[in-house]
């Protein structure tokens, strides 16, 4: 949708939290079926820029929205308003994952 | 040029950091910790000096390395200082507001260009409205502890922020007898 302005990965990976609000490399690459190195590249780039902020929770970074980018409300309502061109199978496929917990233990 | 010792103080090693950029038509502004450090009188220790700056990363690049400064990652190294150098992304904000006028301190080693205090104190309070960080919140009450700041401006754009209540909570903590 927004590939040609952003990147494809930079775009999907910009969509994809824009719809979760947080997410990790290993859970976006496996989401997009890319590879995990670029989505790593491209959040360290989105970090770097101001976009993202990252902590570490265990050992896995987790990325999400900086609160204090400037153009913040903007940038989120252009992604905003590009999820609505999206066909309602890839809003199903890459854009809604489970996010609700899930009890230890228990058969999936 | 003075030369860069461990013996610097934290605004002297950033005056002659912005100084040095600005003879060569760099414009940097210093913002985050290490205002703190140095409008809380060193009540606040920063080892990290963050200057946001528009100007071509290359360009900066160049500059730093004829300071004497090399990359390590993200941030800029010296030998001879343990502080070190950042360039965060610009643009120069408070909030979603962008920041045009700053405030000047001019030392010995060079013209300092640097968040007034009230600016100081909106950007540590951003991180405690935001992230509810408690640091940024203690270091925003030791500004105001050391400067006069300007009340009715930063409870205005803690309005705009939404947060009413954390201001209120600064504003009743920052009162608080050292």
């Amino acid at each position: 949708m927004l590939d040609r302005l952003l990147g494809e990965s930079a775009s999907r990976i910009l969509l994809y939290l824009d719809a979760v609000e947080e997410g990790c490399a290993p859970e976006i690459a496996a989401n997009f079926a890319i590879s995990l190195s670029a989505v790593q590249r491209q959040l360290r780039n989105l970090e770097a820029a101001g976009v993202l902020v990252s902590r570490l929770i265990g050992n896995v970074r987790v990325y999400r929205w900086n609160p204090r980018y400037a153009f913040l409300p903007e940038i989120r309502s252009l992604l905003s308003r590009a999820r609505e061109f999206l066909s309602d199978e890839e809003r199903k496929r890459y854009y809604s994952p489970r996010t609700r917990p899930r009890r230890a233990g228990k058969p999936l | 040029m003075t030369k860069i010792s461990q013996t610097m103080s934290i605004a002297e090693l950033a005056a002659l950091v912005c100084q040095h950029l600005a003879d060569r038509n760099i414009d940097a502004v210093l913002t985050g910790g290490a205002v703190v450090t140095i409008y809380s009188e060193n009540e606040y220790q920063s080892n990290d000096l963050d200057f946001i700056s528009t100007a071509r990363e290359k360009h900066i690049d160049t500059a730093m390395r004829e300071l004497g400064f090399r990359r390590k990652d993200r941030y800029y190294v010296h030998p001879d200082t343990a502080f070190f150098i950042e360039f965060p992304a610009p643009p120069l904000a408070i909030g979603n507001a962008p920041v045009f006028r700053v405030g000047e301190q001019r030392l010995p080693t060079g013209l300092l260009k640097l968040l007034t205090p009230t600016q100081c104190v909106m950007d540590r309070l951003a991180a405690f409205y935001h992230w509810n960080d408690p640091q940024a919140l203690r270091q925003a009450e030791m500004v105001t502890r050391h400067h006069p700041v300007d009340w009715d401006e930063i409870h205005r754009w803690s309005v705009g922020e939404g947060h009413v209540d954390k201001f209120e909570r600064f504003r009743d903590g920052s009162k608080r007898p050292v």
